[in-house]
């Protein structure tokens, strides 16, 4: 068992949609668009702990909350630094912001990584 | 690593390992061929990987999906084939997000962000927000933790893992810290 989490992520999302409709035609089972999925959980944590980039964020926290062992802020005026190896870091300014974090325990006993 | 050429290697692998699935479950051949391209151009219309962020120097291969097991790198001879597609469909208008009834409601029931002309918008809320009224924003962060603290007002974590949609452009990061203040 892997986390779900990033299925919300864009390239999540593409699959999920590419997925449904070949759900909906019929030529894909839904067990097997699972199994997909699942597969994907895998190899995108696999390939998330291999990054190397270094994010910081600052910003006003609007509302906190922690629920189902997951994280929730809204952060206002965000200011995201990103830093990858050898590429200059870049900054990006968000006015609203919401980071959604599992407990990376989880993440661990999974046995996906 | 780009995003462009990680989430590549990410649908690669994917395909990869669930084509051995789709054989024994006599899953035709071509299906996973269509799953790869469709989520492919999925990902493009989205345009969470900015234009400019690689796509010409990590172009999606268009290798086949039941001999791709063996190797991706003999592939690489094919590599036009796919980026004359590729280059059309990144300079397309950002997030149009289409409507295949996405079983879990992720975009419904939400008051758009200001987003002329779009009628969905990536929605970044879970399923329970409805029941809540909190600002709804498509910058995103999906990400574990490994510590969140708070010191009075000031609040600090340190998160690993970390996915982030930001102004339409998605970044990733293996570690990140943050500092809140509330």
């Amino acid at each position: 068992m892997s986390l779900e989490l990033y299925r919300r992520s864009s390239l999540g999302m593409a699959l999920t949609d590419a997925l449904d409709e070949l759900v909906i035609s019929g030529v894909l089972s839904p067990t097997i668009a699972m199994k997909v999925l699942s597969e994907f959980d895998k190899s995108v944590c696999r390939s998330l702990r291999a990054s190397k980039v270094k994010a910081s964020v600052k910003g006003q926290l609007h509302t906190y909350r922690f629920c189902g062992n997951v994280w929730t802020f809204i952060v206002e005026n965000a200011i995201v630094n990103i830093a990858d190896v050898d590429v200059q870091s870049k900054e990006v300014r968000v006015q609203l912001l919401k980071v959604v974090a599992c407990d990376s325990k989880l993440g661990d006993v999974s046995g996906s990584v | 690593m780009e995003i462009a050429s990680k989430y590549q290697e990410i649908i690669r692998e994917v395909i990869k390992n669930v084509s051995a699935e789709f054989t024994a479950e006599h899953v035709n051949g071509e299906v996973l061929k269509q799953l790869e391209k469709s989520w492919e151009h999925k990902l493009l219309q989205s345009g969470a990987l900015s234009v400019n962020s690689g796509l010409k120097t990590a172009p999606i291969i268009p290798h086949r999906g039941d001999a791709c097991s063996k190797s991706i790198d003999e592939d690489d001879n094919k590599l036009t084939t796919g980026t004359s597609e590729l280059q059309e469909v990144g300079h397309a208008a950002p997030n149009p997000k289409d409507e295949t009834g996405t079983k879990r409601k992720r975009e419904t029931d939400k008051p758009a962000v200001p987003d002329l002309g779009q009628d969905e918008v990536i929605s970044t809320d879970s399923e329970d927000d409805n029941l809540e009224t909190e600002p709804v924003t498509s910058n995103l962060v999906l990400s574990q933790f490994e510590k969140v603290g708070r010191t009075k007002n000031k609040w600090k974590c340190a998160f690993r893992d970390g996915v982030m949609l930001l102004n339409g452009t998605e970044y990733v990061f293996g570690k990140a810290t943050a500092e809140f203040l509330w």
